[in-house]
C-alpha cells in the first residue's frame, strides 16, 4: 500500500496550534512554546494516547506536578477535587486536545483515524523507535509540559482500530 | 415539565459541564452513564427524551452505542458530543442516522440550540 506522507512540521504546527488554543479555552492557561525541547526535572504525570487508522501515532504528555494541579483546579474552580477526580478531569482535557488534533489531521488527510482514551503511565523513554518523532516543550507560570508525538501514516482503506 | 436527558460520557468533567448548562434551562439530567453498555441499560430503564452521547469511551464507542439505541428505538433523540469532530466522523454520524455532532470543548449556546433543533 502507498504511504501518505505526513510532514513532521505539519504535525508540529497542528499540535501546537490546537494545544495552545484549547488550553486557553478550557483552563485559561497561557502555554508558551520553548525554542528547544527541555527534559523536565520531574515527570510525575505522564499520559499516553494512541491513534489508529490513517494516522498512526503515540502521543505522550509529560506534565510537571504544579502544572497538573493547576489544570485540574482550573477545570472546576468551584469544588475541591479528589485525587481520582483530578486524574479524570485532566484525562478529559487531554482527550479534548488530542481529539481536536486528530480532527485537523483527519480533515487534511481526508481519511478517518480514531484515538484511545488517555491513560496515565510511568514515564516512558522510547529508544530505537523507527517512527518519526516531533517533540515540543511548553512553559507556563506553574512549570513545564512536554508533548512528544511518534507517528507514521499509511493509506489504509481497511479499518484496523485495534487500540 | 422539564425534559429528561441521559448523559453517556466516561468523563465526570463533561457530565458536570452538561449539567451546569442544561439544568435551569428546562432540562433535567436523569442519569449519567460512564460507558456504552451502562448507557444502554439506563436508556431501557428510564426512556429519557434526549441522549447526549460521547464518541470516545472505553468499551464500545459512542457510534456503536448510538446504533444499538436506534435499533431498539428508532425515535431516540441522540446528540453526539465529541472532540473528534472532523468531516469523516460527521459522515460516520450521519451514516448511522443521526444529524447532530457538537464539538468539545462544550459551548453552552451550541448545546442548547442543538437540543432545541433535536426536539422539533
Amino acid at each position: 500500500m502507498d504511504k501518505i506522507e505526513i510532514n513532521r512540521l505539519d504535525i508540529e504546527s497542528i499540535v501546537n496550534a490546537v494545544f495552545v488554543d484549547i488550553t486557553m479555552q478550557m483552563v485559561s492557561i497561557k502555554m508558551l512554546r520553548q525554542e528547544k525541547f527541555n527534559s523536565l526535572s520531574s515527570t510525575d504525570y505522564c499520559f499516553e494516547i494512541r491513534t489508529e487508522g490513517a494516522f498512526i501515532s503515540l502521543i505522550l504528555f509529560e506534565i510537571e506536578e504544579k502544572v497538573y494541579e493547576r489544570i485540574a483546579t482550573k477545570l472546576d474552580e468551584n469544588v475541591k477535587l479528589t485525587i481520582q477526580e483530578k486524574k479524570l478531569y485532566v484525562i478529559e482535557y487531554l482527550n479534548v486536545i488530542c481529539g481536536r488534533i486528530l480532527s485537523e489531521i483527519n480533515d487534511r488527510l481526508g481519511k478517518r483515524s480514531k484515538l484511545s482514551v488517555p491513560i496515565r503511565i510511568e514515564h516512558k523513554v522510547i529508544e530505537q523507535f523507527t517512527w518519526s518523532r516531533t517533540d515540543m516543550s511548553y512553559a507556563c507560570l506553574d512549570g513545564g509540559l512536554n508533548i512528544v508525538v511518534y507517528f507514521e501514516s499509511k493509506d489504509n482503506t481497511k479499518e484496523d482500530f485495534n487500540i | 415539565m422539564k425534559k429528561s436527558i441521559l448523559v453517556i460520557d466516561d468523563s465526570p468533567f463533561a457530565a458536570q459541564q452538561i449539567r451546569e448548562v442544561v439544568e435551569g434551562k428546562g432540562y433535567t439530567i436523569v442519569a449519567c452513564a460512564k460507558d456504552g453498555e451502562g448507557g444502554i441499560e439506563k436508556y431501557r430503564e428510564l426512556h429519557p427524551e434526549f441522549v447526549i452521547l460521547d464518541i470516545i469511551m472505553p468499551g464500545i464507542d459512542g457510534l456503536e452505542t448510538a446504533q444499538i439505541l436506534l435499533k431498539e428505538d428508532p425515535a431516540a433523540k441522540i446528540l453526539m458530543l465529541s472532540s473528534l469532530c472532523d468531516a469523516s466522523t460527521m459522515e460516520e454520524v450521519r451514516n448511522i442516522g443521526l444529524k447532530y455532532l457538537i464539538p468539545k470543548p462544550l459551548d453552552a449556546d451550541v448545546l442548547l440550540a442543538t437540543l432545541e433543533l433535536l426536539d422539533r
